[in-house]
């Protein structure tokens, strides 16, 4: 276990964000190639590659985990500060985030002088704009924005925001989608075109956009964060397949590729000598069972199959051994790591069939349920979980369907899903179970509801102490594994591999790069 | 022709090389292939094979390795011989009803378009057209939609993607003999048009149509994995040819055995129909539309 | 029979009917493919509000046939309409996209053609003989191997092995034409094998006919070598089923691209068309439709008037 160090909730002016977020994330870089040394060398274009693409560049379509194609808005927006696991608060264009009533109000403090690219202020009155935004109905991010009931523009470069209950954890909110602030003047006289050529105070500013293929930038003169951006241009180019793109990487086509799947890839990559950052934070992929549905709502069921399971057998069937798999939600070295707080995989397989057969006298047998899943690399995990259910208990049919990602995002929907995958990651554990595993909660997948559970997590979000925060999550950790509402199919990993000639590239967040201050050895 | 001409042709008839049948053996082990395979397929439950479903002996076991499993097993341990012979069950009713339905359906509607002309075959023309600018994903989303996945579906949805390239072929092939003067003389006497269709224009069409088929064939089986994404098709752990080739291009750098295994059995099959195929048309001796 | 003024008539009509039909249908259809595209664009866990306002923000909430008379009467304007995916307009895309898609696809009929023409010609000659079954062999192997398939090996050989062509990216003919064409070689290619084949075993059929046809062993009798029996004589009129082929790949792969397209970071048609149908973008879907439909036209004139060209007995 980690030494539990007092959270930080006061900005500190601290240099150097890149080595914190390393020693934050718990990743390691390969230990090979390092990149190059000496001092950062302008000019040139970063050429990357990425599997993904979002729906457009507008923060508020941003649903999903920042990962996936956080790294495509950043370089626009940049984010108001950047936080670690520990609650170490970096300052980029907010230079502090602090409460004084236990989470119930917060102050933000802008730097001074930040313009965003078309020339307007970067002020407190944007800021609020912005906020308000994010709260409108067809925003995707009103979970978060409309906590904030309340703001007031103290001066220029200071907002006041006002919670509807105390939260700790809203310094975390402001390394994601609501952290990215975009020009009001853009946003109201751009209108509809705002989204596909957005106005940030970020290092880049976009160029061009081929929707599903590629993305170019340019530097942005007037970043504040001068002599940053080090670099000319920034290309991404989306290869879906993540052989391929390695393949191109390994031909000097790229300098830099990203992407969170292809384990068996990302191992040989790194095994050539490239450097791979491999991000950890808490979760992973997460598989969701639905608790109103039947077999499933009953925990005898959910508890049975997960002890049939065995998470480094279907790694070994699914990415060849070469991802990462845990029975337990937090790294070890998260200070929330609590040894007893295990996923209950590798049980006694008796135990399970005593469980099942239990079910069944009761219900009727056999049971059966459909894991749905889209086609690709997640369809072998799925595939290698199921077999490995099918063959070690009676009476138990474990079905798996693919579908299209529209109809697995319906039939969360609807609810009519049994088990289904959806990550579930985060820098801040409390802020993510809070929103998955409270009662009534909007992204409540499961459709869990637990009172033990659901006030430890407020007691968390309350604590204005890592101390007590710690003791919320193990109580609530307790009461989880014995319902088993969801189980980790493997850690959601955002690979990134950086050649030997980029240098000044790290993650922070669930894999967010730090693209302002790459540069190239030989522009 | 004159009477000179018709004697130099029939001196140089023979010098001519005709097409051969080929060495009689292989058209046997073509068939033998083919039988062994159906037969497999069809009784693969009372051969001793293991359950295609199960991990039976870790993943990625090389073949010739082990007595048990000659052919190794797969990413999830499965034995790879035993998913062959079950998905030949899947690919093999693809590859050939879908080509039954497209090649009779689309065979007939393209005959009539190409024998009768003028509406008959304006009305064909636009339906074709539509269908083939039709994108195809959206007729097997929308089949699948209405029917529900299974291989039933993916069956009808590639038979009636297929269907209008067979009328396509059907219609040219059947215009460039409809035009000749034997046809019109047979017409002029009032042969009824199903006697000539039969007589004279099947033979000459279907001899291509064969050789088609069978390569169309091939690429649905290859397609019915590749539209798996949609979520129409046979399920998984249900193995099929088609989606054991789909599912090695994962580990196409480490373990190519995957890939190329079945894809070697496929290319055996389409070898096998076409020599086949091949015979039969040789047999029929058709080409010779004698002027 | 038909003059040229009644035949021209004739198309446009047709051109007329096929786009009717085929955007009626797409439109329909599209209301049957699960998935809503409210839920797409908002993602997991919206409320039911978000999802109001989503639509009535990207104009999801008219019915079916308000959608299709409202498109109906932009395109007859020569407007092909706003995609909400892209913010942008639908032509704009489709211009963008179409001459990466044409070049692969052309350059991979092109190519198969080249190679099957000959190859079949040759395995006709002698049909039944040695080189005729090794050569069915590997086209059946050929057929056997998904494009993508192809695509991976011959990436591997020649881009990570062997350095001779670039492994994924693109870039306009008009801007740099040689290095266009680096990037279109390997997957032109992978898209020609599966064609390659077909046309082959086609025209080996067709050839193999015709050779028994008595105007050949005339010619042969008159001393005419076999090279040029081949390829004077018998080709042509065997070209027939090969034409309509060709004609029908070229067509389909305008739309079928897609996998290729994704796998070497290739910015084409195909992926749009999936992207958009996936995407429920019914705007999009109908453009490159449209778009296609004309296409499908414009090869089926050219094959048409071929007809007439190989065999002047053929009216058109």
């Amino acid at each position: 276990m980690g030494s539990r160090r007092t959270r930080r909730l006061q900005g500190v002016a601290l240099a150097a964000a890149a080595c914190l977020a390393l020693a934050a994330c718990g990743g390691a870089s390969g230990g090979a190639a390092q990149g190059p040394t000496g001092e950062p060398q302008p000019g040139g274009t970063i050429r990357m590659l990425m599997n993904y693409d979002g729906p457009d560049l507008d923060p508020i379509h941003t649903t999903v985990a920042a990962t996936a194609f956080g790294n495509q808005l950043l370089p626009i927006f940049d984010t108001l500060i950047r936080v670690d696991a520990q609650g170490t608060i970096t300052p980029r264009i907010a230079t502090a985030v602090t409460t004084t009533d236990g989470g119930t109000t917060w102050t933000v403090k802008l730097r001074d002088g930040v313009k965003f690219s078309d020339g307007t202020p970067f002020d407190a009155a944007a800021l609020k704009f912005n906020w308000e935004r994010d709260a409108e109905p067809e925003s995707g991010q009103t979970s978060d924005a409309r906590q904030i009931t309340a703001m007031t523009v103290v001066d220029p470069t200071t907002l006041q925001a006002t919670l509807a209950s105390p939260n700790t954890s809203f310094p975390y909110l402001l390394q994601g989608p609501i952290g990215m602030i975009g020009s009001p003047t853009a946003i109201q006289t751009k209108g509809d075109q705002y989204s596909v050529a957005p106005v940030g105070a970020g290092p880049f500013v976009l160029d061009k956009r081929v929707p599903g293929s590629s993305y170019s930038y340019k530097k942005n003169p007037g970043y504040w964060d001068a002599p940053r951006p080090y670099a000319d241009a920034l290309e991404i180019r989306l290869i879906p397949e993540t052989a391929q793109m390695a393949s191109s990487f390994q031909a000097g086509e790229a300098d830099l590729m990203s992407g969170p799947t292809g384990a068996a890839v990302w191992r040989q990559t790194e095994e050539q000598g490239t450097r791979v950052l491999k991000p950890v934070t808490f979760g992973g992929n997460a598989v969701w069972f639905n608790t109103t549905r039947a077999p499933v709502d009953d925990v005898r069921v959910r508890r049975a199959l997960v002890m049939a399971m065995d998470p480094q057998d279907a790694n070994d069937k699914a990415d060849e051994g070469a991802a990462t798999v845990s029975d337990n939600i937090f790294p070890q070295d998260s200070p929330y790591f609590d040894p007893a707080a295990r996923i209950p995989y590798n049980g006694d397989l008796a135990q399970a069939q005593a469980l099942i057969d239990s079910y069944v006298a009761e219900k009727g047998g056999p049971v059966t349920l459909t894991w749905l899943t889209t086609e690709g690399n997640n369809r072998r995990w799925v595939e290698a979980y199921a077999q490995q259910v099918n063959q070690k208990l009676e009476n138990v049919d474990f079905k798996v369907e693919v579908v299209t990602t529209a109809l697995a995002l319906q039939s969360f929907y609807d609810d009519s899903f049994q088990v289904l995958g959806s990550s579930f990651i985060g820098v801040d554990p409390v802020l993510q179970m809070n929103q998955r595993l409270a009662c009534g909660s909007g992204r409540n997948n499961a459709n869990y509801c637990n009172q033990e559970v659901d006030a430890a997590f407020k007691q968390a979000l309350r604590s204005p102490d890592q101390a007590t925060r710690v003791d919320a999550v193990k109580k609530a950790q307790e009461a989880l594994w014995k319902d088993v509402p969801f189980f980790l199919q493997s850690r959601a990993i955002n690979y990134t591999a950086t050649s030997e000639n980029l240098g000044g590239v790290d993650s922070f967040a669930e894999g967010l790069l730090t693209l302002d201050s790459a540069w190239l050895a030989t522009p | 022709m004159t009477t000179v001409e018709q004697e130099a042709v029939a001196a140089a008839d023979t010098e001519l090389p005709r097409s051969r049948r080929g060495p009689a053996f292989l058209v046997w082990i073509a068939v033998a292939w083919l039988a062994l395979l159906v037969l497999a397929a069809l009784f693969a439950p009372l051969l001793p094979l293991a359950d295609p479903a199960q991990d039976v002996g870790g993943p990625r076991q090389p073949p010739f390795a082990s007595l048990a499993e000659p052919l190794g097993t797969d990413g999830l341990g499965r034995s790879v011989l035993s998913r062959l012979v079950y998905g030949a069950r899947a690919s093999l009713q693809v590859g050939v009803l879908a080509i039954l339905v497209g090649l009779l359906l689309g065979g007939l509607i393209g005959l009539l378009a190409g024998y009768f002309r003028k509406a008959v075959d304006f009305v064909i023309g636009v339906v074709t057209d539509a269908l083939l600018a039709f994108p195809g994903l959206v007729l097997l989303l929308a089949i699948g939609a209405v029917l529900g996945p299974g291989l039933p579906t993916v069956i009808i949805g590639l038979a009636a993607l297929s269907l209008p390239m067979y009328v396509r072929m059907t219609r040219a092939n059947t215009l460039r003999f409809t035009e000749r003067e034997f046809v019109q003389a047979a017409r002029l006497t009032g042969a009824p048009a199903s006697r000539i269709i039969t007589r004279e224009i099947l033979p000459n069409v279907i001899p291509p149509l064969l050789a088609y088929s069978v390569v169309v064939m091939a690429s649905l089986i290859t397609a019915e994995a590749a539209i798996s994404y949609l979520g129409i098709g046979i399920m998984p752990p249900t193995p099929s040819w088609g989606a054991m080739i789909a599912d090695g291009q994962f580990e196409l750098a480490r373990n190519p055995q995957l890939v190329f295994v079945p894809a070697v059995v496929l290319a055996l099959t389409v070898f096998a129909f076409s020599v086949v195929g091949d015979w039969g048309r040789a047999r029929l001796d058709v080409g010779g539309a004698k002027v | 029979m038909s003059t040229p003024a009644t035949a021209i008539v004739q198309r446009a009509v047709r051109l007329v009917l096929v786009i009717l039909l085929v955007t009626i249908f797409t439109s329909l259809m599209l209301q049957l493919v699960p998935g809503d595209a409210a839920q797409l664009i908002a993602g997991e866990g919206a409320t039911p509000e978000v999802l109001a306002a989503v639509r009535a923000a990207n104009g999801l909430d008219q019915d079916v046939v308000t959608q299709y008379l409202h498109w109906m009467g932009n395109l007859l304007t020569g407007d092909l309409g706003e995609s909400f995916r892209t913010r942008g307009p639908v032509w704009d895309a489709i211009v963008d996209r179409a001459p990466a898609t044409i070049e692969i696809a052309l350059g991979a009929i092109v190519i198969a053609l080249a190679v099957a023409v000959p190859l079949a010609l040759l395995c006709a000659y002698r049909a039944g003989g040695l080189v005729d079954r090794t050569v069915e062999g590997l086209t059946s192997l050929l057929v056997a191997l998904p494009p993508f398939l192809t695509g991976v090996l011959l990436a591997f050989v020649f881009s990570v092995s062997l350095r001779w062509l670039p492994v994924t990216g693109w870039v306009p003919f008009t801007e740099a034409p040689l290095r266009n064409l680096s990037y279109v070689v390997i997957p032109a290619v992978a898209l020609a094998m599966p064609a390659l084949a077909t046309f082959q075993r086609v025209l080996r059929t067709d050839v193999i006919a015709t050779l028994q046809l008595d105007h050949i062993a005339l010619a042969r009798a008159k001393g005419v070598r076999p090279r040029q029996i081949m390829t004077r004589h018998a080709l042509r009129p065997s070209s027939f089923s090969l034409l309509t082929v060709a004609g029908l790949q070229l067509a389909q792969m305008v739309g079928g691209t897609v996998v290729i397209e994704t796998l070497f970071g290739i910015p084409g048609l195909g992926a749009l068309l999936i992207q958009s149908v996936l995407g429920h973008d019914l705007v999009m879907v109908q453009g490159v439709v449209v778009v296609i439909a004309m296409a499908y036209l414009v090869i089926n004139l050219i094959v048409d008037v071929s007809y007439r060209l190989l065999d002047p007995r053929v009216s058109v």
